[in-house]
């Protein structure tokens, strides 16, 4: 049986809904190195800021119970630097390249988007507000309705790509980050973003990471992401792109079923950089084995049931 | 580099310490390379754990490793059984440079700890070249030293250190590098607790070319998640680099923090 695989986001076509999320892929090349990036619906850009950054000191890492604490700080070459140096060597890709940008104050999210404006080879801005790794930007504009909406609106009057919103789930109530940023013309939102957290070895009495608190991301906080994207999702018209611990086919298809219109894999790659194209490849075969002709028919389908399902743990 | 799922075939163990063989397709490697290993062990630790390479066949078809048991990951490593499928992701990272030095002069290598098995992959290569070794093993008792009969397999004789004298010299591995260093090798090569990399570094600065290979926490390995950075100063400027991709083996004088 055929199944298109095919997914909309917005104005932009996907050839399937299986993304790579920002920062779990550096540039993207790479992943070149295990496969080609041609085969997946698309690839979002570790996120670049102006000038670039060195990020914070290490340890910037640190393993819990199916996750994983980062604190990376957005170490990036600088936006300058990937349009020299990265951007020629990307373009040949045939793939949706998605440049994930932030920075510091609204006047820098805009001159960023600016400056991404002209690449070519970019084909949408995912916006950052919700990187809790640095002291200011990120996380500080993303947890306030009336600055998300600014400085989504401040973007989209300096950039005719489509502007991908990537959302913290750092809020008592993702609707309403979600939908001023609808408000501020966003294409799409990305959900989610790391869950703000901390580890301490007990042993040294001491921190886990340089910075304390990192975001936590991984199988642990996918049932978390997965009510965030069905929340936001409901609440909005624009399509919502899944993230938060997708590590497997069916992680894929949940969101889906949640209301992701794509998803992104980020931690997976880690530990396996190949489980992109295993989650392509179930996803392809969930669709045959449940006659599924057209998978953007499952977007936000489990919505329409209105009875549980039979759930005995087994 | 690859990323797929091998088997293990072999598994011999010495107290903490186990000696893996895998088999699967095997890129060639060289000396300082590492991979990625992760058994089949659910959602915890996440992430596999990065660990030199010991040797490889000829035949391209196994490849060793020497694991230490001493957290979560390393000690599902060190229990994996004959048949076990473990994903290895590699061959990883830089390597010791294989030349460079005035052939006529020895090189020095400095190992201690699970800093070892690099080293000996390292000899076995150079001794299969001709360069003349001078191999020097530091550990706490004899008990600790590791690899004694792969390197009398490959003719290399190694200087022993021991911190109680129980093998060898009495003290420190980088003693006998002082010793050494008085016959002006040609390199030094290091891999081995941070304090011998740091001693090994503050002897040879400025009188021999010095390369060590270092240790850190790492995400993918590979090079996407910058989590193992570490600070690189060449002409003057300091920068951060990944230890998974333009390391683990970087030259000491570009490591003013060692």
């Amino acid at each position: 049986m055929a199944v298109n695989l095919g997914v909309k986001v917005g104005s932009l076509q996907l050839k399937n809904p299986v993304m790579l999320a920002s920062g779990c892929c550096g540039y993207a090349l790479e992943m070149e190195e295990f496969f080609d990036l041609s085969l997946l619906g698309g690839y979002c850009l570790k996120g670049l800021c102006a000038g670039g950054s060195e990020g914070n000191p290490p340890p910037r890492l640190c393993e819990t119970p199916g996750g994983l604490i980062n604190s990376i700080g957005l170490q990036n070459i600088g936006i300058e630097e990937f349009l020299g140096e990265k951007a020629p060597k990307l373009r040949r890709v045939n793939s949706v390249m998605v440049a994930n940008f932030y920075g510091h104050s609204v006047e820098e999210y805009a001159a960023a988007a600016e400056k991404l404006q002209a690449e070519p080879c970019i084909a949408a801005l995912e916006m950052n507000i919700s990187c809790p790794n640095v002291k200011t930007g990120g996380i500080a504009f993303g947890t306030d309705p009336k600055l998300v909406q600014e400085v989504t609106a401040a973007c989209r009057q300096v950039t005719g790509k489509p502007l991908w919103v990537k959302l913290t789930p750092n809020v008592t109530d993702i609707t309403e980050t979600a939908s001023a940023a609808e408000d501020g013309g966003a294409d799409a939102l990305s959900c989610i973003n790391t869950y703000p957290a901390m580890a301490i070895d007990v042993e040294r009495r001491a921190f886990k990471i340089n910075t304390r608190s990192g975001g936590l991301s991984g199988p642990a906080i996918k049932p978390l992401a997965v009510r965030a994207v069905y929340l936001a999702s409901k609440a909005v018209k624009i399509p919502v792109v899944g993230i938060g611990g997708i590590s497997t086919w069916a992680d894929a298809i949940e969101f889906i079923l949640a209301g992701a219109s794509a998803v992104q894999v980020g931690t997976a790659l880690f530990s396996n950089p190949l489980a992109p194209l295993e989650i392509l490849e179930g996803v392809r075969e969930y669709c045959e084995r449940h006659g599924v002709g057209d998978i953007a028919s499952l977007i936000g389908a489990a919505r329409d049931f209105e009875r549980p399902a039979c759930n005995l743990p087994r | 580099m690859v990323s797929k799922p091998m088997h293990l075939v072999q598994n011999v163990k010495r107290g903490p310490y186990a000696t893996l063989t895998l088999r699967g397709e095997v890129i060639p490697s060289h000396p300082g390379q590492f991979y990625m290993l992760r058994g089949e062990w659910g959602l915890s630790p996440l992430l596999g754990r990065p660990i030199s390479i010991l040797g490889e066949d000829a035949g391209h078809s196994e490849v060793r490793f020497l694991v230490k048991a001493v957290g979560e990951g390393s000690r599902l490593l060190h229990s994996l059984k004959p048949g076990d499928a473990v994903r290895a992701t590699g061959p990883l990272g830089n390597h010791f440079p294989l030349s460079g030095w005035d052939p006529q002069s020895p090189v020095v290598l400095l190992a201690g700890g699970v800093g070892v098995p690099p080293m000996v992959y390292l000899a076995s290569r150079l001794s299969e070249s001709g360069a003349g070794i001078v191999f020097c093993q530091g550990a706490r008792t004899k008990e600790d030293l590791l690899l004694l009969d792969e390197l009398e397999a490959i003719g290399v004789s190694p200087h022993l250190a021991t911190d109680d004298g129980s093998l060898g010299h009495k003290g420190l591995v980088t003693e006998l590098l002082a010793k050494e260093l008085e016959y002006q090798p040609g390199a030094v090569f290091a891999c081995g607790p941070e304090a011998m990399l740091r001693a090994t570094a503050k002897l040879c600065k400025g009188k021999v070319p010095c390369h060590v290979s270092l240790e850190a926490a790492m995400g993918c390995g590979y090079g996407v998640c910058l989590s193992c950075v570490t600070q690189v100063t060449r002409e003057g400027k300091t920068a951060n680099q990944r230890v998974c991709k333009e390391g683990p083996v970087f030259d000491a004088e570009a490591l003013p923090w060692l």
